[in-house]
């Protein structure tokens, strides 16, 4: 009985909607840097000069998790964690402000995913022709457009949930 | 993600490598050349070694820079595949090779051994022709010297010595069979054509299991294409030699896409017939010309570079994989067929053939 009662708190599904967006988007970043860091790596044992360009196609795909961090600390502070005081949720507010988090969770990873697997095609790019950088990136940059909309949805649900 | 990105640094490295493949223009450069040594000269530009100074003036020296490519991509391969087993369905096959100049040295009472790949190259390039393929080199190079080569995935002096003392069953089972049947049918017949025969079907029967335990649609497809393309060359050349009916239903590799019964049933029907049965088929191209050119000149040659042509388009398909395996297996074969072009050259340069005729016989480039 206990344990229902504490799922049912506003607060505590706040917090979980807060954590699910460090969660999933940092996760999607992580993978993605380190796949276009690992092809970075092999295109750069082979021409060091090149190490400039791939290590900004490798930094693509950290935005999403930067977004994930940006909702967390929204909602914390939006139910007062941080800056306080903190505010008591009804079951029905926690529960929204877990929603407002999918957004940019769920999105976030997969399109941090995708905009690596765009960025390692730009590192091909670069493999072959250095001057090339600017389209490289612009190719993987089309995929970010996804992640700021949902950032943007989070953000909106976020702040439009009454207290 | 699928669980592909395991090879994402080789990617990389294969990324900037596989620039350096010798593109059409340099190959053209190559064919114009006025001497060997010149073309020669153009090869080492490319990123081939330099020949050694005693072989300055020898025409076969290519070879041996053909051989230190070779293990040069072998050893990066399995850098960078960090010995994963797909690779090894590529390398198996010079395991096989080996196995085969074994038993046929025992058989004709040589010793064999590790050659340097000046003595073993400049041995079999010698005889080395525009139109044998590269197992009648093999054959030829029996009869003069015994090499093998260092590139499969069990070390030669290994295996020379799993043969000399009969430990087979060290051996995979499927070449460890292989052996034991191609031992029994030579003593029975005295006939070294039943040792290839029995040892290349047995490599392609191990090659296409491992094939397919990768689950890699890719490399399940490429084995298909090879197996299907090895089995038409192997119809056509036996029945433009007229071989008999039983040797046809030996020889001929299953696992492929063509029906058996395609072949047997066109055996003892004009080339055409085939070449009709062919219709509709990714090969008809490749049959159609290859038919057309065997039967106005009797020879193979425009049908098996049609072949290579083909295996290569299909590689070229991986070439802009973002992960995973494939791209390092195209640049493998990419690189293999590069080998192949620079003997076609390097060959006609040494025995004079003009520039039109090498240019004919030259394969595509995968650049």
């Amino acid at each position: 009985m206990e344990l229902i009662k504490v799922f049912l708190n506003g607060n505590f599904l706040a917090i979980i909607g807060a954590a699910f967006a460090v969660i999933f988007a940092g996760i999607g970043s992580a993978k993605a840097v380190g796949m276009v860091g690992e092809v970075s790596a092999g295109v750069v044992t082979e021409e060091p000069e090149k190490f400039a360009q791939t290590l900004l196609l490798q930094a693509l795909p950290g935005t999403q998790g930067i977004y994930g961090l940006m909702t967390a600390f929204m909602i914390l502070f939006r139910i007062g964690v941080v800056g306080g005081p903190v505010k008591e949720l009804t079951t029905v507010q926690g529960l929204l402000f877990l929603i407002a988090s999918l957004p940019v969770a769920i999105v976030g990873y997969r399109s941090a995913i995708s905009q690596g697997k765009a960025a390692i095609a730009g590192v091909g790019i670069i493999a072959k022709r250095s001057q090339e950088l600017a389209k490289a990136v612009t190719f993987a940059a089309m995929v970010e457009t996804y992640a700021v909309l949902a950032l943007l949805g989070s953000i909106l649900m976020v702040w439009g949930i009454e207290l | 993600m699928p669980g592909n990105t395991q090879y994402a640094y080789g990617v990389g490295r294969i990324r900037v490598i596989e620039k350096r493949l010798i593109d059409k223009a340099k190959f053209d450069r190559m064919i114009e050349a006025k001497t060997t040594k010149e073309a020669l000269k153009m090869l080492n530009e490319a990123g081939y070694g330099e020949p050694a100074p005693e072989d300055g003036i020898n025409p076969h020296a290519y070879e041996k820079l053909i051989r230190e490519e070779q293990k040069k991509l072998y050893n990066l391969i399995r850098e960078l595949t960090d010995g994963a087993e797909t690779v090894n369905i590529f390398l198996l096959r010079n395991d096989y090779r080996n196995v085969k100049v074994l038993l046929k040295s025992e058989f004709l009472g040589m010793e064999a051994g590790l050659k340097t790949g000046a003595e073993a190259g400049l041995k079999t390039s010698a005889e080395y022709d525009l139109k044998k393929s590269e197992e009648t080199t093999l054959k030829t190079s029996l009869g003069t010297g015994i090499e093998l080569q260092d590139t499969g995935t069990i070390p030669a002096e290994n295996l020379k010595e799993i043969i000399r003392d009969r430990k087979f069953e060290e051996l995979p089972s499927y070449m460890k069979n292989a052996v034991e049947e191609a031992i029994g049918v030579f003593n029975r017949t005295w006939d070294p054509r039943q040792i290839d025969l029995i040892l290349d079907k047995a490599y392609f029967k191990h090659a296409a299991e491992l094939a397919h335990n990768t689950s890699i649609d890719f490399i399940v497809n490429l084995f298909e294409i090879i197996i299907d393309i090895t089995n038409i060359i192997t119809f056509l050349r036996m029945k433009r030699l007229g071989m008999p009916h039983d040797l046809l239903q030996n020889g001929l590799i299953p696992g492929g896409t063509i029906d058996k019964g395609t072949f047997t049933g066109n055996y003892n029907m004009p080339f055409e017939s085939f070449a009709g049965s062919m219709k509709g088929s990714m090969y008809e191209d490749i049959c159609r010309k290859g038919i057309e050119d065997l039967t106005n000149t009797g020879s193979l040659a425009v049908l098996e570079k049609l072949a290579d042509n083909f295996v290569l388009s299909f590689a070229r398909k991986a070439k802009y994989a973002v992960l995973g395996i494939e791209p390092l297996i195209a640049y493998f074969l990419a690189k293999e067929n590069e080998f192949k072009n620079v003997r076609i050259i390097m060959a006609g340069k040494v025995n004079g053939v003009p520039a039109n005729i090498i240019r004919e016989r030259l394969r595509d480039t995968y650049a």
